[in-house]
């Protein structure tokens, strides 16, 4: 497999830095594997490895300076992680899509010109990939939407979504496993939750795995609502 | 239960060194927003320097002692009293049982810090008892203290204690200059908007959290309203909203994001954001 190719490499503050990546036919897949050597090296002042779309931040616990000898061990790196493979599983989450538990559905359905039910099969018939993790905690960035479904991310966002809410905005879709503020179009959710927060490690998805939304009616979604 | 609170303000929380380490799911650092402060608390009782410890809000606290134990308070200043009387704060204090403890509303800055000998006892959820109140997270019950919570203390002792340096006695400033680097998004933001982020003051808002604040300044144009990947972002950033506000991210801010970063402040800098009150003015400087 082709390895990454750095795009160019940016500091983010005096502590860390964002590294930019060349278009990649399966991006995810190898900025997770990098993420993953990097994190095994146990390269020494490395505190935190963030993944993210076209990007791979690697966070310090100290000030550093971009030499020549860290873009050569970057670039190493990205050689050692070209042909490691991640296990990935796949998980099948019921949503519930109803104005009630999705206050944005409606407004969804003028902005595309779509049915109800449309937006149902569209949204439920993919299998996503977890691109990455991220944003709070247990938030997952899924690609995979259909194209039809991809509308820009809202002008104003609402003060609090709650946790479960399935949203979309530009060709992601995710997931939101705690309350909180929320830019994107909330058009369903799911009744279980999405982090155990007595061990928050043993998330139950992690990136690469890959997803289905199964829809349920309001009455499923009470009933096991009232399950957590 | 060692200690009872009394009387506590809204954003009193339990905090340590930080939680590091998880940002690729989601989980920021956390951790003291004034570190230095909170080290010297720790410092001050021979404690190790990131041991857990209170992370009092402008509010002050009233907190009743069931055991003896000796205490530091380190970080903006405030009037301090035991069964109202009077204390030094440049020095540790002793309490006694039944004594009661009062830490009166902060005069300046944002956080003070209450460290106890041999500190608190608390479970650690990956690697670490900060709390982190939007997740309802570790800490106390994962969140702010309130009247009536019982905490307990690790193993309360007297200690003789160390005095505090006496650079932590400087006056409170109310402007500030903070040091920081280009951002990552630097380029993407208008020539005049790059000169007038280090020319031109800004201000405090009264939204203030754990999360980061919202400041107020001079209006900085993007050159293109493009929409940005979402990529890493850390603690300090100042972000640039698409309705032209500035949030600047702190110690729970969320771990990626996608507006454009125009400067972020170095490390240190972190401790002095911290500690800025509400309408106090705001300049920052690039380095390298």
């Amino acid at each position: 497999m082709k390895p990454l190719e750095v795009n160019y490499v940016q500091a983010n503050g005096d502590c860390a830095l964002l590294i930019f990546f060349k278009l990649h036919p399966n991006q995810p897949m190898r900025l997770q594997s990098l993420a993953h050597y990097i994190r095994q090296q146990l390269v020494d002042g490395i505190v935190d490895v963030v993944p993210a779309v076209d990007s791979l931040m690697l966070v310090f616990d100290r000030p550093i300076t971009v030499d020549d000898e860290m873009m050569a061990a970057i670039h190493e790196a990205c050689e050692q992680s070209a042909t490691m493979d991640l296990n990935s599983q796949s998980h099948e989450i019921p949503v519930c899509y109803h104005p009630d538990v999705a206050p944005d559905l409606t407004a969804v359905m003028r902005q595309t010109g779509l049915a109800l039910e449309e937006i149902i099969a569209l949204h439920s018939q993919p299998s996503y990939g977890i691109s990455f993790l991220g944003f709070l905690p247990g938030f997952a960035y899924l690609s995979g939407l259909a194209k039809s479904l991809q509308i820009p991310r809202k002008s104003v966002p609402s003060a609090q979504t709650p946790a479960g809410s399935v949203a979309i905005a530009n060709q992601q879709c995710g997931l939101y496993a705690l309350n909180s503020p929320a830019g994107w179009h909330v058009i369903g959710r799911t009744p279980v939750s999405l982090i155990n927060w007595q061990h928050p490690q043993t998330m139950r998805y992690q990136a690469l795995d890959t997803i289905k939304f199964k829809p349920i009616d309001l009455a499923q979604f009470e009933q096991d609502y009232d399950a957590y | 239960m060692h200690i009872e609170v009394c009387k506590a303000g809204f954003m009193t929380t339990v905090q340590d060194g930080g939680r590091h380490g998880y940002a690729h799911i989601g989980i920021p650092g956390s951790g003291f927003m004034d570190r230095t402060a909170a080290q010297v608390a720790n410092r001050m009782l021979d404690n190790a320097v990131n041991a857990p410890l209170l992370e009092v809000d402008v509010a002050g606290i009233r907190i009743i002692f069931h055991v003896d134990c000796t205490v530091a308070i380190a970080g903006a200043h405030a009037q301090v009293a035991v069964n109202q009387q009077s204390q030094d704060t440049s020095k540790c204090i002793d309490l006694f049982k039944n004594d009661q403890l009062e830490i009166k509303p902060l005069t300046g800055g944002m956080w003070t810090y209450l460290a106890f000998a041999g500190g608190l006892q608390l479970d650690q959820i990956l690697g670490s008892v900060s709390t982190l109140p939007l997740a309802q997270l570790g800490g106390f019950e994962g969140r702010q203290l309130q009247k009536g919570d019982g905490i307990s203390l690790k193993q309360p002792t007297r200690v003789n204690g160390h005095s505090k340096p006496c650079y932590k006695r400087r006056p409170h400033n109310t402007i500030h200059s903070l040091a920081a680097v280009r951002g990552p998004e630097f380029d993407l933001f208008t020539p005049s908007a790059r000169q007038q982020v280090t020319r031109q003051a800004f201000t405090m808002t009264e939204h203030i959290s754990r999360q980061g604040m919202k400041i107020t300044g001079p209006e900085l144009g993007v050159k293109n309203q493009v929409d940005i990947n979402s990529s890493g972002l850390v603690p300090g950033s100042l972000q640039v909203t698409p309705g032209g506000d500035f949030i600047i991210t702190h110690r729970d801010s969320q771990t990626t994001g996608g507006y454009p970063r125009i400067v972020v402040l170095q490390r240190h800098a972190l401790n002095q954001l911290a500690q800025i009150r509400p309408r106090e003015r705001i300049y920052f400087y690039l380095h390298g």
